[in-house]
């Protein structure tokens, strides 16, 4: 008896100690911090599978790495109505701690800057951790006499047929910018996404098509090396001083600005390009954006911003998500405020946004 | 091509790489066992984990887990007369009475047997297929696929047996619940009443576990007939089951085609493939009078073509990057975490990875259905069990299923209410496989002839594709009004 007892005193301490040192190794590690041993969920307001969630989840195992205290990084969808869902909740329901962050994309920009109905969020409110810029390509098809941007104007207006998702989403980007050039453009809207729209310009059932960067070169530039589609123009990209510059992803092609200028030989101007100016930018720039609220803790807010700047200079994050990236590098800290501050919060001009919404009406039929 | 599938069936066949596609086999049996989760919510609980993996073991799990989701989704279906998944409802028609019967081990067996062949054919399908998929699918333009989704529709008559005027109706009111929501190509919102939640329109989960699980959960209560099976026995036949699918080979064959090729057309919806196939069945057979009360071939038609479509959905999925459903639109993401951009070089650089997926296509569908055939005795034994213990486990697991689709509380409210309106209708004989087919058909219908007016005008009714589809459906919707008749002469069964 005597022995058993003595067993379980020598294991009960030998027990004490061991725990013991693992509060010593534990309380030596001096980098206890906000983020340590807490979880954070990124929110992402679409459906899994779509480009958002794909970039969310890449991206939340790096966080995780880089942000200080190593929280781990969980991944939320809540689809929904175009992403105003899953805004709405965040913004509604989720505490400003840091530990609930959100991703937007294009379809929480323009839904907000058509005041979509139910739209209860503001990007005022909230703080830009990280940024992920996009970019898309207008294409034509080679069946119809178009060789060099002067062509435009010459070829049979019945043959502009440009297929696409919805006016509200992101094609309102390239219809916007067909009316830039004066194109009587047919919009032929409905299908299910940008994959079905572009085989029905591979079938052609349709001349023009736009693609973001990577579906562009994944599927569109071996149609181009076929000489079956023709590049036009990108969208372009847009500095912190508003100006629109080349797309980084194809310093060859021209934009719009660029564009336009080779076909009429004059600077574009007038109340359409300052709309398009307004939604391409929101729409392309910065396209994918995660936040924090305002209100969240100034120590969570520089841990946030720090973990997303160090993720920036991680050679491996950019090599590794090529595709997920789109071939963009993400844009983080001061240079992301700017873009954030001059693109996407300011109140909107209401002489521009009267103007979106009767170009809408009259031409979808909204 | 064949030395590359060779190479590939190397890959595949590595033990690490079978040890994933084992486990994706094993999360895919588990999530088709339990009634409402199928493939998108699989691909959720797989997909976090595919980062960083190289694509060849990615998609030995990913693909693993979607082969064999629609061989083990029977187990509910004929056990429990409840859809284990959005693609094994008509498997109850005859599934079910059989088990009733005490006979649920031969019906299972069969339907595994069915699973495993027709997994197979879709395998093979996809290898053929990828060969001249590109003039495949450019040859399917908007009014094509028009003709096509009406092809589905107008499956509805034969389903609908004496009744084809309440099965029109049901149709009607299938493509009504259809249009809620945002309008597929003007920014309109349909019958939302202001509720955020309905913009994006009923979510198909809850619709087909509405009217197919919830009635049986209350005619189990009402019914107070104990346990399912009503004599204490699940039977022994699992292999007289196998033996009958290699008698009915030449309906597994077909079915299986049939599968194959509407997995195939995007947008067409494989969730209605077992129900088009089981009344093509139906249709093509002799000696149908005893469908819909426990004809194993009413088993094994459905089972052959929901395994199939499988192989057929990946060819638009992968080459085209254009996804048929829920699932595979996720699988698109999961390839593109691992750094595969889907699309025309699934053909040539990256055609080692088409040739694995398809290897392990085949052999998750193998392991799969061995697996099910072994552990059918045992999970079987859930069709006798008292109805008072079962239901309310039944109700729970049906309700976070059914809370699974968009994790909103409207899932769960939408999910009662269709459950009330499912009961109705199976009392009252009306047919809920035509309310499903019209629901999901809706979108892809008001879709395409939208596009087809808008851009040809009324020149597209004489394409030749157009026509040929056509012809096809004034066959069938004439063979249903016969059979109608026929079946009046006789009194038989309504069924769906």
């Amino acid at each position: 008896m005597k022995r058993l007892i003595l067993l379980l005193l020598v294991t009960l301490s030998s027990i004490l100690v061991l725990a013991a040192c693992g509060d010593n190794e534990a309380d030596a590690d001096s980098d206890e911090n906000y983020y340590s041993g807490e979880n954070i969920e990124t929110v992402i307001p679409y459906d899994a599978g779509g480009g958002s969630d794909v970039l969310g989840r890449y991206v939340a195992p790096f966080l995780s790495d880089h942000i200080a205290g190593n929280p781990s990084v969980q991944v939320t969808n809540i689809p929904g109505a175009g992403s105003v869902i899953g805004m709405n909740e965040y913004f509604g329901l989720r505490d400003a701690d840091g530990y609930s962050l959100i991703w937007s994309s294009g379809s929480t920009i323009t839904n907000h800057l058509l005041g979509t109905e139910g739209v209860n969020y503001e990007f005022s409110e909230l703080t830009p951790i990280l940024g992920v810029p996009a970019g898309g390509v207008v294409f034509i098809s080679a069946d119809i006499g178009y060789e060099e941007p002067a062509d435009i104007l010459n070829v049979d207006p019945a043959d502009l047929v440009y297929s696409g998702q919805s006016a509200t989403g992101l094609d309102l980007v390239p219809l916007m910018s067909f009316d830039v050039l004066g194109l009587d453009v047919q919009a032929l809207l409905g299908y299910e996404g940008s994959g079905p729209a572009r085989v029905a310009f591979e079938q052609g059932e349709s001349s023009l098509n736009y693609q973001t960067t990577a579906a562009y070169l994944s599927s569109v530039e071996p149609l181009v090396e076929n000489g079956e589609a023709i590049p036009l123009y990108s969208f372009g990209h847009f500095d912190s001083d508003g100006n629109i510059i080349r797309d980084p992803a194809f310093p060859d092609l021209p934009n719009l600005k660029e564009f336009y200028e080779e076909v009429y030989g004059k600077e574009p101007s007038g109340e359409i390009w300052d709309a398009f100016e307004v939604v391409a930018s929101r729409g392309f720039t910065i396209q994918k954006v995660l936040w924090t609220k305002n209100e969240t803790p100034e120590e969570a807010i520089r841990l946030l911003q720090e973990g997303a700047e160090n993720l920036a200079a991680d050679p491996s994050f950019v090599e590794d998500g090529e595709d997920v990236l789109g071939g963009y590098e993400p844009v983080v800290g001061q240079e992301l405020v700017d873009l954030i501050a001059s693109i996407i919060q300011p109140e909107l001009d209401p002489d521009i946004e009267a103007w979106i919404f009767d170009y809408l009406a009259e031409n979808f039929g909204e | 091509m064949i030395e590359v599938a060779m190479e590939a069936l190397r890959v595949v066949l590595d033990p690490s790489r079978i040890l994933y596609i084992f486990l994706g086999v094993a999360i895919g049996a588990f999530i088709g066992v339990i009634p409402g989760l199928g493939g998108t919510v699989g691909m959720a609980i797989v997909l976090p984990f595919v980062f960083g993996m190289d694509p060849f073991t990615g998609m030995a799990l990913l693909i693993g887990m979607i082969a064999v989701i629609h061989t083990a989704d029977t187990f509910p279906s004929v056990l429990l007369g409840i859809p284990g998944s959005a693609g094994s409802q008509a498997t109850i028609v005859d599934g079910y009475p059989l088990a009733k019967k005490g006979e649920a081990a031969r019906a299972l067996g069969a339907s595994f047997t069915a699973s495993l062949l027709g997994g197979l054919i879709g395998g093979i399908a996809l290898f053929l297929a990828i060969q001249i998929a590109r003039p495949l699918i450019l040859s399917f333009g908007s009014p094509e696929l028009l003709m096509l989704s009406l092809l589905g529709l107008s499956m509805v008559g034969v389903l609908t047996g004496k009744n084809p005027k309440l099965g029109i109706g049901a149709g009607l009111f299938g493509l009504l619940l259809g249009s809620v929501g945002a309008a597929p190509s003007v920014t309109e919102y349909r019958y939302s009443f202001d509720i955020l939640y309905l913009q994006s329109g009923i979510p198909l989960p809850i619709l087909a576990l509405g009217l197919f699980a919830f009635p049986v959960m209350v005619d189990l209560v009402a019914e107070k007939q104990g346990s399912i099976a009503k004599e204490a026995k699940i039977g022994s036949g699992i292999f007289k089951g196998v033996k009958e699918t290699f008698q009915h080979k030449f309906l597994v064959f077909r079915s299986a085609v049939l599968g194959a090729i509407i997995g195939f057309v995007p947008g067409l919806g494989g969730s209605v493939v077992d129900w088009i196939s089981y009344g093509l069945a139906k249709q093509t057979e002799k000696n149908t009078e005893n469908f819909g009360k426990g004809d194993i071939r009413g088993v094994i038609a459905p089972e052959s073509s929901n395994n199939a479509k499988e192989g057929g959905g990946l060819i638009p999925t992968l080459l085209f990057g254009i996804p048929g459903s829920g699932t595979t639109a996720m699988l698109l993401g999961g390839l593109t975490l691992m750094g595969v951009q889907a699309g025309p070089r699934m053909l040539d650089q990256d055609l080692d990875l088409t040739m694995s997926i398809i290897w392990t296509l085949i052999l998750a569908n193998i392991i799969g259905a061995i697996a099910c055939i072994f552990l059918a005795k045992y999970i079987s034994k859930v069709a006798l069990v008292q109805a008072e213990i079962l239901v309310p486990i039944l109700l729970v697991i049906l309700t976070i299923g059914a809370y699974q689709s968009t994790r909103h509380w409207g899932d769960i409210i939408l999910f009662f209410a269709i459950g009330i309106i499912g009961w109705f209708m199976s009392r009252l004989g009306w047919s809920r496989a035509a309310v499903l087919i019209g629901f999901v058909l809706a979108t892809p219908i008001e879709r395409y002839l939208w596009i087809s007016i808008s851009r040809y005008g009324s020149g597209w009714l004489t394409n030749p594709g157009v026509i040929i589809i056509g012809i096809l459906i004034t066959l069938i919707v004439i063979g249903s009004i016969v059979m109608a008749r026929r079946e009046k002469a006789k009194g038989g069964p309504t069924i769906g």
